[in-house]
């Protein structure tokens, strides 16, 4: 009879056989309250391990520790989606030799699963698991719902740790990792913090600027000709994203239509417009808040579903392959409506790809959501700074000044004579040069930060290909 | 003449797209202590219209703290405005 229950942190980490210069892979179901990725390098760095490639799926406020991981030389490279203001402000300082590599939540599983990226250790945090590691993120005390992120790596690595803080009777029902990939299995005391872990999303915004915007995103599905039966929608957990939800239930409501599925990371509002009747169905990569989280376990039509089965390239299909339309953010757009999400204007990296760069590719109306100015910041400029998602992807930019249409996109399913469709529908079509004019106006135009000369990270794309780089940041 | 004789203090902590300032009696011509999260893009641009309201209401000694989280022009200006008045009031 195998054994795979190992008592410590401490203890996995020398029968796993962790050493120098390994690759281990953390996800980021937890969010802000992941203790794993913490836990893990602690232990490392106590047991004198260098040299470390740190292959994590989001980096949140929570992993600061890193920084001094970095400095000390344990982890000496990083791989991730998503990279949240402390750590990125490091980063982007310039304390890591190698250059971090961006993909996005599609990439990451792609480059897993054909080995451009190779795990030795993967640590995965369960909030219920059996002896055997057959575990789910659905129930428990520290549930956070879909473990989607966390499944190629299950998959891929040589080597599969399951973390877990409720261990329960084998053979546990619905896992949605199985026994099969797992070798050792680590009870604790608690994998994170519920607090932290429910922090991806937020309430709908009530700034009337951004609901006008995100009512303008539904007459903009309208006009497209998407908002019909059978439609599919993604939307982040943003504000004004969250809001459009609000305004398509309605619409759909009013005209009676039936839509197929909304994909993404999945909030109580994406829950809500399937409860009401406008979708049928859920895809879930990532349970945002702890209705999603509940829902999950016991509707039978909101589906977990794989990373690579949410965005990859590589995948024989994914969710992104019928995705209708999609209403994204940016920090910076441009006039040729490349979009930054990487950093802020000054050059510090404060964020990710995640699914933006996926979802723009390979839906058929991506839509770019942003006020003209943020803080007195305008948002649309002659370059962005670090290319994100390409503009040939990226259909359309709504503001609370107009809505500019990108006829130089190149998706062969795009919705076709889109401006014309919008212009008859009545909507506001302004040229994206104007709206920067607009908003330069108020602002005044803003002075570029100076740029480093050296890259601190590669920003890869939908398919792993290279887009851009990021430099530091020259300290004064 | 303009003189500020009080300190006096507006605009909202910790307010995006707002800037705090505070006035106080001078030790002998303008002393600027300016902070701003947009200070590379608009710092230039906003010290001038600092000490453009000042020499509006020909104020030339007091100290002035501003604390901004990309305030544009006109909210600048009027809390700008609303301190310089606040400060010379008796």
């Amino acid at each position: 009879m195998i054994n795979k229950i190992v008592d410590s942190i401490p203890e996995v980490i020398k029968k796993a056989g962790l050493r120098d210069g390994m690759t281990i892979s953390f996800h980021h179901h937890l969010r802000n309250g992941d203790y794993l990725l913490n836990m893990v390098l602690e232990e490392a760095a106590k047991q004198g391990i260098k040299d470390l490639t740190l292959h994590a799926s989001s980096i949140f406020e929570c992993h600061e520790p890193l920084i001094e991981h970095i400095k000390n030389g344990v982890v000496t490279k990083i791989l991730c989606n998503y990279m949240s203001k402390t750590v990125g402000t490091a980063i982007a300082s310039g304390i890591m030799k190698e250059p971090v590599v961006f993909r996005s939540h599609g990439s990451r599983p792609g480059d897993i699963c054909n080995g451009k990226t190779h795990i030795d250790i993967a640590f995965i945090g369960a909030p219920a698991s059996d002896d055997m590691g057959n575990c789910t993120g659905r129930r428990g005390k520290t549930r956070f719902g879909s473990m989607g992120y966390a499944m190629a790596d299950a998959e891929h690595a040589d080597t599969v740790v399951i973390i877990t803080d409720n261990l329960v009777e084998y053979p546990m029902p619905g896992a949605s990792i199985t026994e099969d990939y797992v070798d050792y299995v680590v009870p604790v005391e608690s994998i994170g913090d519920p607090e932290g872990i429910m922090s991806g999303t937020t309430s709908i915004t009530r700034d009337p600027v951004r609901l006008r915007m995100a009512q303008m995103a539904v007459r903009c599905i309208e006009a497209a000709g998407l908002l019909e039966d059978g439609m599919s929608f993604q939307t982040g957990a943003g504000g004004a994203t969250l809001a459009v939800s609000v305004y398509l239930k309605e619409r759909m409501l009013q005209k009676g239509v039936v839509g197929s599925f909304i994909v993404g990371g999945i909030t109580s509002y994406s829950v809500d417009l399937q409860k009401s009747g406008c979708f049928k169905a859920l895809l879930d990569v990532q349970s945002f808040d702890t209705d999603a989280a509940a829902d999950l376990e016991t509707n039978p039509a909101h589906i977990e579903v794989s990373g690579r089965r949410y965005a990859s390239a590589v995948a024989k299909s994914s969710c992104m392959t019928g995705l209708d339309c999609a209403m994204l953010g940016a920090t910076e757009i441009d006039v040729d409506f490349n979009v930054n999400v990487h950093t802020d204007s000054t050059g510090y990296i404060m964020g990710g790809s995640g699914g933006h760069t996926d979802i723009a590719e390979q839906c058929r109306m991506a839509v770019i959501i942003a006020p003209l100015f943020r803080n007195r910041l305008p948002i649309i400029l002659d370059h962005v700074r670090v290319v994100s998602t390409q503009g040939k992807y990226v259909d359309v930019l709504i503001t609370e000044k107009g809505v500019a249409v990108n006829e130089n996109v190149i998706k062969e399913n795009r919705v076709p004579d889109l401006k014309q469709k919008f212009i008859d529908a009545g909507i506001p079509v302004v040229d994206i040069h104007e709206l920067k004019a607009m908003a330069e106006q108020i602002c005044g135009v803003p002075k570029t930060a100076p740029k480093g000369d050296r890259i601190v990270a590669e920003v890869l794309g939908h398919r792993g290909e290279h887009v851009d780089y990021i430099y530091n940041v020259p300290q004064r | 003449m303009g003189r500020i004789i009080r300190t006096a203090k507006v605009g909202n902590e910790n307010q995006n797209a707002d800037c705090v300032i505070t006035i106080e009696p001078g030790t002998g011509g303008i002393e600027l202590d300016f902070t701003s999260t947009v200070e590379i893009q608009y710092g230039d641009a906003m010290k001038e219209a600092i000490y453009d309201e000042l020499s509006k209401y020909g104020i030339d000694d007091a100290r002035v703290t501003v604390v901004d989280r990309g305030a544009i022009d006109p909210v600048l200006r009027a809390r700008m405005e609303a301190v310089i008045k606040r400060g010379m009031e008796g």
